[in-house]
Order: structure tokens, then sequence, then C-alpha cells
């Protein structure tokens, strides 16, 4: 990393163009990917990323400027053309460096760097073989085994010093069925913010039988109805739902321009009064949890809807400034070469009352969504969809067949409104979630819940 | 330390140690401006690199990178592959690093577009006073226009030393239009050499007229009707069915074009090529990713399977040659991959194709495609917009609606092909498809 010197000498260049603030990520990240298919090694990726971005706000004007080059001349030469950018003269100094205190969140205790390959790869051969051999349909399964070690170093000219370490893994299996006709997948993919000690909480056997079991029904199922039902969306990666229809609606990059449904509601009852939703940077160990967000602002845990009210946007430095409204530690980009924007970490609507059981019991005709894969939303209508990865048809209170190939759409504000069951069984799933700063990961989560209508895609 | 020093160091370590090795080096740089409603909004300098060292052992492919050129990199590239190596796995047959023998095409003369902050600024200030000629409804009115420049070099212990380059500029025009309570959003781009080429105004039209078409729509009853796919949608399909092509998932058993080829896949009129020295391609590449020569490559001629993509490695194993389609990242091994993909235009255009629907949908926007739609079985089922077509002309607006089907059953019902071939977002140059019946979800029965 660079020396606090040097640091000042970048930032020092950069405002030479008249901005009022200026600001370094720099990263160096360590990364290992091994994926097992065919009973044997398929691919491996051990590599190491390492690069800086740079900042400028002047008013609502932003310059960014990322290099992987780090020698001293090449960041003074980006600064240079950084400032040039700008028509202004220099004002800003930076201020003196305050180091923040280190963070921890997530209390890692075993760094994957300290664990041998080999370890990591008899895991990946120990659930493909899980996977394969859970039911003769199962003709082909991969595991994929990953890791990071991020460590990170934000300075600005305000005198922010933080520096931030993220470690994270994942393990996901995926299985393929076939009844000699069509091909069904199963996928199971849970990850956290944790060192090797990951695989003291997750079985890998158990996620590759999941993946398998998944594949095993869906190869058995029916094409899904088509047309406007209830439907019932269970735990975990059903918060999908909440990520789509809403959570993108609330980042500050789309309110602060007016162009989010969610604009102006502040206050306002946009949910059904089931529905407390929050976002948490700071959850142990959680998949999108860090002690500092990419602004280097403490992550910190966001009420967002109470009780079907607004509370609160997802909001980052530059937009918070355009809006009036301070930082809520939301700030995330993919890497160095992303400039930060309003994001979300881990975002769930909190547990309500009902049963599973009584959902379930309580619904004549639906679909009923066990598990889900992942979706996406255009933020100015809305619109969202995504994709049912292991579906039931449900009748007279009762669960009768397995259902493939559903999507579900609707438009955010509306389905928000029918929510009308939230069950008691809460739980996260994790995934990697698009946007303009690039691909995060970032946890989302529910209880099981019904919505009183939504178009199912079927056919 | 300069790039190419360190790869000549780093190849000469490498030899001296394994019995095969190759480095891989990509680098991009990128100047663009965005104006948010007439405003600078972001100014990017973007300059990165990576370099890959993948080494041949015993029958064992080992890999790692780096983005960081420094002396410590060579030690620390040299210990991650020799730990791969450490792993033991068992020998395969595996095709050597390639010499590059063969013959590259010509490149065309391309100009590379520089980025000139003034002139871009003026720019796109004539192209915003375009979009507000345009309409009177904007809410947000989004302009980008860049210069971005790719580099990449392979070489390798047995000889082979190629090197390229790639740069174009590239201009987009994103606008949310607002009319009461309701919003809708355009967009538009295109990608040139030379800036003086693109027409601003046609590109502001578009955009504009792409959210004011939306505005009022509704949705359908569910049921099967005769579709015309636009072709930036149909273009978004074929990308997702690009996989099935790779001869990687063919081996993997997770293709659902194995065991097809010389079959009858698609209807007869769905033609597909490979090539990136297609007059359309914005990127044009003589040689790909492993340094074998690129070809313009038939992949379905007339509804007939022909190929599959192919890289060293699936080449070697089916026995067949490889066809210059091989992808990789400094980051991963190298993949079959489709740098450009394009069809064969029909005779009629676009209103003679609604005209021979007469009554159908017309797809104009697909969302989803990540996740509603399965590669392996070729199953999906996507949220849909676009519009009636009603007595052979585009009629009302339509949104809320899903699509569903097979990608096989889709090509195998393309009644007809458009001429209007476009260039898409996905690199592709595809044109609009009439597709005999598709299955339709809507919100009324």
């Amino acid at each position: 990393m660079l020396k606090k010197s040097q640091v000042e000498g970048i930032l020092t260049a950069a405002l030479m163009g008249g901005a009022e603030f200026a600001e370094v990520f720099v990263e160096d990240k360590d990364n290992t990917r091994l994926s097992y298919l065919d009973d044997k090694l398929d691919s491996i990726s051990l590599g190491r990323d390492y690069g800086l971005g740079l900042r400028l706000i002047k008013g609502f004007e932003q310059v960014y400027a990322f290099t992987s080059d780090l020698s001293e001349k090449n960041l003074l030469a980006l600064a240079k053309s950084s400032a040039e950018a700008l028509s202004g003269k220099s004002g800003q100094k930076v201020m003196a460096f305050e180091n923040q205190p280190a963070r921890q969140v997530n209390m890692i205790r075993i760094l994957p760097g300290e664990i041998a390959l080999r370890k990591k790869l008899d895991l990946c051969k120990e659930a493909f073989h899980t996977a394969k051999d859970y039911d003769p349909c199962i003709v082909q399964a991969s595991a994929m085994y990953m890791d990071e070690d991020q460590k990170v170093l934000i300075a600005n000219s305000e005198g922010l010093w933080v520096e931030d370490q993220r470690v994270r893994t994942r393990f996901m299996v995926s299985a393929v069925a076939s009844d000699g006709k069509d091909m069904q997948t199963g996928f199971m993919g849970p990850g956290a913010s944790q060192g090797f000690e990951f695989f003291e909480d997750h079985d890998v056997n158990a996620i590759a039988r999941e993946a398998a079991r998944i594949a095993t029904t869906m190869i058995k199922a029916d094409y899904a109805p088509s047309g406007a039902m209830p439907v019932i969306m269970d735990n975990a990666f059903g918060g999908v739902l909440f990520h789509e229809a809403c959570g993108h609606g609330l980042e500050a990059s789309f309110v602060s321009k007016g162009v989010s449904v969610y604009t102006g509601k502040l206050g306002q009852q946009i949910a059904s009064p089931l529905v407390t939703a929050l976002d948490d940077g700071t959850l142990l160990n959680g998949w999108g949890s860090s002690g500092y967000d990419d602004e280097g602002t403490p992550t910190q845990r966001n009420l967002l809807i109470e009780n079907g009210v607004l509370k609160s946007y997802l909001v980052d430095r530059l937009n918070g400034k355009r809006m009036g409204l301070a930082s809520t530690g939301s700030a995330r980009r993919q890497n160095y070469r992303y400039a930060p924007t309003s994001r979300m970490n881990n975002t769930f609507i909190a547990a309500g009352n009902s049963t599973r059981e009584d959902i379930i019991a309580n619904t004549e005709y639906g679909l009923y969504a066990k598990s889900l894969g992942g979706g996406s939303v255009d933020v100015t209508t809305g619109e969202f969809n995504f994709a049912v990865a292991e579906g039931y048809l449900v009748q007279d209170g009762k669960i009768v067949k397995p259902v493939r190939g559903a999507s579900l759409i609707g438009t955010g504000l509306e389905v928000l409104q029918k929510i009308d069951m939230v069950g008691d069984d809460f739980a996260l799933g994790q995934g990697m979630c698009g946007a303009s700063s690039g691909s995060i990961p970032a946890a989302l989560g529910q209880p099981p819940l019904r919505i009183s209508k939504l178009t199912v895609g079927g056919r | 330390m300069d790039k190419h020093v360190f790869a000549e160091k780093l190849l000469a370590a490498a030899q001296d140690r394994f019995q095969e090795a190759e480095v891989f080096f990509f680098g991009s740089t990128a100047t663009s401006i965005e104006l948010y409603n007439g405003s600078l909004e972001k100014f990017e300098i973007a300059d990165s690199r990576g370099l890959q060292l993948a080494v041949l052992q015993d029958g064992v492919k080992a890999l790692a990178y780096t983005e960081e050129l420094t002396e410590g990199a060579i030690d620390y590239l040299l210990d991650q592959v020799q730990a791969v190596l450490d792993l033991g796995q068992p020998a395969e047959d595996l095709p050597g690093f390639y010499a590059g023998k063969d013959t590259l095409r010509p490149l065309p003369d391309q100009k590379k577009f520089q980025l000139d902050t003034e002139a871009a600024m003026a720019s796109l200030q004539a192209l915003q006073a375009e979009v507000e000629k345009c309409t009177a409804e904007a809410k947000m009115i989004t302009l980008e226009l860049g210069a971005s420049a790719g580099e990449e070099f392979i070489c390798n212990s047995k000889g082979l030393d190629r090197s390229g380059e790639t740069g174009q500029g590239q201009i987009v025009v994103y606008v949310v239009l607002a009319r009461g309570e309701e919003m809708q959003n355009g967009f538009a781009f295109r990608v040139f050499s030379d800036l003086e080429d693109i027409n601003l105004a046609a590109l502001a039209q578009e955009a504009v007229a792409k959210a004011e078409a939306n505005f009022g729509g509704t949705s359908c009853p569910s049921g099967q009707y005769p579709v015309i796919i636009e072709n930036d949608c149909f273009a978004s399909l074929l990308m997702a069915l690009s996989s099935a092509f790779s001869a990687e998932s063919v081996q993997k058993g997770v293709s659902l074009l194995k065991g097809k080829m010389g079959q009858q896949i698609a209807s007869d009129h769905f033609s597909l090529y490979s090539d990136p020295l297609h007059p359309a391609c914005p990127a044009p590449r003589n040689f790909d990713d492993e340094g074998v020569a690129t070809q313009k490559l038939c992949l379905v001629d007339r509804g007939v399977l022909k190929s599959y993509l192919h890289t060293l490695e699936t080449a070697k194993k089916e026995g067949t040659e490889p066809t210059g389609t091989a992808s990789r990242s400094y980051k991963g091994k190298a993949s079959p991959w489709a740098d450009f993909f394009y069809m064969e235009e029909g005779d009629k255009d676009f209103d003679q194709l609604l005209a021979e629907v007469g009554e159908g949908i017309l797809i104009t926007d697909l969302q989803g495609l990540h996740s509603g739609l399965d590669p392996i079985s070729g199953d999906f089922s996507l949220a849909a917009k676009g519009f009636a077509i009603t007595d052979g002309k585009k009629g009302r607006p339509i949104k809320q609606i899903t699509v569903a089907g097979n990608l096989i059953n889709l090509l195998e019902g393309i009644k007809e092909v458009g001429a209007d071939a476009k260039l898409s977002t996905y690199d592709s140059y595809i044109p609009s498809v009439y597709v005999e019946s598709m299955a339709i979800a809507g919100d009324q029965d």
C-alpha cells in the first residue's frame, strides 16, 4: 500500500483543478477460484488484483481515474490529467490524515491464504461426488470454491484515512438432471464474510445434496401455468423480491435525480403494514458486510421501511449532497475500476407472525416459489422480474406438484401493497448484484410471504 | 516495469523451470465524458492491465495472474503455478501451446478515435440540443462520449509472438421522460471510428422515440400469438444461446446442441456465422486469445448445425481443427466464445414483416435473460414489452407480459427474417425475426 506522504502528494496534485474533494481508493486483493467437474479439476484461477482509483468532486461534477500502475511517476501524471478535466483553480488543501480505528464487523478467524490449496480442492471433489451420486438422473455436476482477501486503503482530502480488510468465502454446487430428453439445473451457493471457518458452519455435502435435489425435482416437473395468481415466496433467496421490487429503487443514485418511482415518498405508506425492511452492512459474517463502506464511512443498520412506511433511502456521499442527506454507509464498488455509488449490503424483510403451513393452507390456488433465481428491475418504471428455480402448484391449501420454467413479473409499488401474509421463519440468501459500480456481493432475505396477485409467466 | 520487458523476463524464467510456458497480456485504456441534464457529471480516465502466466508440465496445465508488473510479481507467478502443479493432478492429453505458423488475414485500415476534451464537450452539447428539440418531457438526459482502446499480446515457448490493438469511440443517449406520474426511458448508442460519421439528430430521435412509444402501455390476455422479435431483442436471445455452440459445453454434456451436428436445429431461414472481421464488427481481430487465426465460421447453414466453437483443447479432444474462437481473460483459462455473431438477412423490410404477421405481438424489450433463461435446457420465461400488431401495423404499447418457450422451438418456428440487421450491444449484427407462435402471459385470462 502507499505511504501517507505519497497519498498526500497525489491528492494535492489532484486538487489543482479546483476540486473541493479528492479521494484515493487503493486495492490489493488475493483471489482463489477452483472448479471441479467431470471428476477432475476443471479450472483454477489464482491471482492478485492491484490498483488505485482517484476521485475528484467539484460541485456535482465528478472525475474518476484508475490505474494498475502504482509507480509514483504514473500516479502523479494521473492526478495531473484528472485535475485538468476540471476547469478551475487550486483552492483546497489536503488536511492532515487521521487514522480511523479498525472496525472488524466480521471477526475473521482463518485467513484463506493460510489454508493449503489441496484442502480447498478436496472440498470440491467431495461435493462433486455427493451431487453426482445423489440420483441416477444427475448427469453432470460441478463444485466451485471461491475465496478473496481484499485489503483497501481509502484516504481523502478531508483527512480521512481508513484501512479495511474484507475476507469472503463462497461454495457453489450446480447439478444437471436429465430424463434423456430435457435437462434441468439445480444450484446452491451460500457465501459469507468469513475465512476458512466458513466450513465449520457449512457442510459441502449438504450444499451438494440441495443442488441435486432441486435438479431431480425439476426434471420431473410440468411447465408452470401462466397468468395472474397468488404467489407464496419462501425465505432466504426469496428476498430477491424486495431487492428488485424496492431495494434498487431506494438507491440514492436514482432517487437524487428523481428517476426512481420511490422519489419523494419518505414518510409515506408505500407497502402493506406487514412489511418492515432493513439494509444492514454490519451483520456478523453477512455476505455484504464490511467495517467501512467504499468511501470510508462506517457501515450501519438502516431501517428502510417500518410497518409499510418509507423511512430511509440508501445514500452515498455525492448523491447525498444532491439530496441534502448524510451518507448511510452504503457506498460500494466492485473494485478500483469503479467510482463508488449507493448500493445494498444485506437487505431483507423482517419476520412476521404467520407460519409457512398457515400461508399455504390459506391459499386456494397459486404458485409456491420455494427457491428463486436472480432477477432485474427497471427503476424508472418499477417493473421487475425474477425467475423461479423451484416452484410448486398450490390447490385447495395443499402443494400438489412441482412446476418448472416460471418467471414472476410486476411493479414495485404494486407488489409491496399486495403482501398479505408474512411468515416467521426468516433466512438470508447470497448473490452477486450488478449495477453501475460493478458486481458486488449482496445478501438478501425474508421470511416466507404471500403476494395476493402477481403475474406468473409460464406456458 | 515495462510490460514487454516483464513478459520477456517472466517467459525466460518460466521456460527454465517448466516444459512449456506462455504469457498472455491484456491492457485497456479509456477516456469518457458524461453529461447529465446538460452539465458535466463524470469524466473518467481508465488505464488497467493484467498478465497471465500459463505453464504445461507432464500433461498438467497451470496458470496464475497479476495486475502488478514488478520484479516481485515474477516470483509470485512462478510460485503460484508451482502450487497448482504440486496438487499432483492426473496427466491429460492436452495440446501444447500454439506455435502460430498459420497466416493471419489482413486487418481493415481503421482510424483510431482519440478523445479531445473540448471537441467532445461541443459534440455532447450539440447532442443535448438535439434531444431537447425532440421532447419537452425529459426528466433526465444522460449523454456519454468516450474513446476506448485495448491491447493484447501472447508469446510462448513455441515461438508464438502475436500482438493486436483495437480502438473505437462510443456515444450513448439515455433519456427518462415523464408524463404525469408515469416515467419511461429510452436508450440509443453508436460505435464509431470517426465522430463526423454520426448523425446526432437521428441518435437523439431514436432514444426519445423509444421512450415515448412506451407510455400508456397495458398488459394483454394470455395466449399463443404470432410474434416479431425486434433485432436488438433477438440479438440478446442469441447471445444467451451462444454457450450452446461452445464445444466445451458440448463435451461437458451441458449443451442443448450436443449430438445435433449436421441436423436441422432451426428453420431454413436461419443462418448464423461468427467472424470478428465482419464489416460491422467494431473491434476487428485476426487472431484469437490463444493466437489462432480467426475465420469466417459458419455455425448454422439454412437451419443445419455446421460447427461448434473450439479452443485448442476442445478441438484436440474432438480430433478436429481449432476455429479461432478462444477467448480468455488474464484471470482464467481459454474457453470457446464468438467475438462477433452475425445472421444472414432476409429480403423483407420491417414494415413488410408487420404486414405479413397481420395480427400478433411485436417484442421490443426482454428482461431477465441472466435468470429467466436456462442455457442448458433452452427453456425461457422472460419479462417483455412491445406493441400489438393490428391490421399489419404497429399498434398500442404492451407491457407487463412474459414470453416463454424453448430456444430450439423458437429457432424452428422462424417463418421470416427481416432485412434490418443492426449492430447490437451484444457485439452481433442481427435482424428481426417473425416467429410463428409463442406463449405470452399477461394479467388477463
